[in-house]
């Protein structure tokens, strides 16, 4: 249900960065709900460290309850905005596609932290030129299998938005990586068009990824 | 004879997945406009499946085609077109019809209070589409004049003052629950079917009206939405 927040009652808390909790924005921005978008220095997450749950960002406060976990987060803000899908199956075809984009932020994460630099130019081709382009191309399989337009339900959901969220980041240094996957092109220009998302994306801090 | 079109819309979208059986089998039958009928080509359109556009050509057009309508008619629940075929289930009436596809296909509203508001949207529109039929209907010519400038002067820029009103308490994005629905699509009916007189007397009230004008937008890009106004006969 769409309540009427006091910006105090909802606070999401990160690094200064899309990261993990770009998905919780896009939907905190889409429902157009007010909330304090807290971004944290290095040394003020070292100090508030200790004293969180899981010693992990982000985390989302919302009336009164601490929420922890980037998904699980981002999933409960999808059900309270009304876009987690309209029934179980809806709500699992979201969750699988949300999984299937998280295996390729891994992938891409084990790259980026990966210290040994002789390997790191192959493991980042391995990505560029393997791993990401088959990701790409089941996802848009499965958006053309769903009709074409949306991932689930032929409507949006948070599954769309994280996607979006994932291709945002991605695209920051590659700017080619949609082509060859126009369904998912058309899907994240007519995610970017809807007005409360523009305004976000307009709005939004500059951050590297 | 008078010519019936049947055709069978096939959307490029509407994939065959072998795993998957039919929805149901639809058929649609209405004359061959747009008009009563066009809200719910929309909304099968949107949804991607497979249905038969059956198109009886207008009785007004040839003394044929009236003498053929005549005969049809005395099999239909209420005399009238559209009627909506579904796994053999008649349903008449153009906004049961369009409804039932739009419960169908997710778009009618997630609860009892979203489906009332998809409702208001629908019946404020159903008023200026009535008045815009009673104008082609009436056959003296300066009353017709009189209701036409109604329409246009008054009627339509009204109308979009309101749905303007309305879509900005939502949110600003869509009509009904921030997410798209029948209402969107109503709107988007309604404003691709006025004529360019009354399009261009009203163009700087759709101007003022930006949420509704944007949305309008918006769903015209609706990949299967752009590609069925595309591609349905003229």
């Amino acid at each position: 249900k769409h309540s009427q927040n006091k910006m105090s009652e909802i606070k999401l808390s990160y690094f200064n960065a899309r990261g993990r909790a770009e998905t919780a924005r896009l939907l905190l921005a889409h429902a157009g709900v007010r909330y304090t978008d807290q971004r944290l220095a290095s040394e003020q997450f070292a100090s508030v460290k200790p004293r969180l749950p899981f010693g992990q960002l982000p985390t989302l406060k919302y009336e009164g309850e601490l929420l922890c976990q980037s998904m699980s987060l981002a999933r409960f803000l999808a059900n309270e905005y009304g876009l987690a899908g309209r029934n179980s199956i809806e709500n699992a075809q979201a969750d699988e596609i949300v999984d299937a984009v998280n295996d390729m932020i891994a992938a891409r994460v084990a790259v980026m932290q990966d210290s040994d630099d002789a390997k790191k130019s192959e493991l980042m081709r391995k990505l560029l030129e393997e791993t990401l382009p088959t990701g790409l191309g089941q996802l848009e399989a499965r958006l053309v299998e769903r009709g074409g337009q949306f991932f689930v339900g032929n409507n949006l959901t948070w599954a769309d938005l994280h996607l979006y969220a994932f291709v945002d980041i991605f695209r920051s240094n590659n700017p080619e990586v949609l082509d060859g996957f126009p369904k998912i092109k058309n899907l994240t220009e007519r995610i970017e068009e809807l007005p409360n998302i523009s305004k976000w994306l307009q709005s939004r801090p500059e951050t590297v990824f | 004879m008078p010519v019936t079109i049947t055709q069978t819309i096939h959307l490029p979208t509407a994939q065959k997945h072998p795993r998957k059986t039919p929805l149901a089998t639809i058929k649609l039958k209405y004359f061959n406009i747009r008009a009563r009928a066009e809200p719910a080509r929309l909304l099968l359109a949107c949804a991607g499946v497979e249905y038969q556009d059956v198109r009886v050509e207008q009785p007004w057009l040839s003394l044929d085609n009236e003498q053929y309508w005549e005969a049809l008619r005395t099999s239909l629940p209420y005399g009238q077109l559209p009627i909506l075929y579904w796994d053999g289930e008649e349903i008449a009436q153009s906004l049961a019809v369009a409804r039932f596809l739009a419960k169908q296909f997710g778009l009618a509203g997630r609860d009892t209070l979203e489906e009332a508001q998809v409702d208001e949207i629908v019946y404020a529109i159903e008023d200026a589409v009535n008045a815009r039929i009673d104008v082609l209907h009436e056959t003296d010519e300066k009353r017709r004049k009189t209701m036409e400038d109604k329409f246009i002067t008054k009627t339509v820029p009204t109308l979009f003052l309101q749905l303007e009103q309305r879509l900005v308490l939502r949110g600003g994005q869509f009509f009904v629950g921030n997410n798209l629905s029948w209402a969107d699509i109503q709107a988007f009916f309604f404003c691709s079917e006025l004529d360019n007189q009354a399009m261009l007397d009203n163009q700087a009230m759709l101007d003022k009206a930006t949420h509704l004008a944007d949305l309008v937008r918006r769903v015209g890009k609706i990949p299967n939405i752009q590609k069925w106004v595309q591609s349905r006969p003229e």
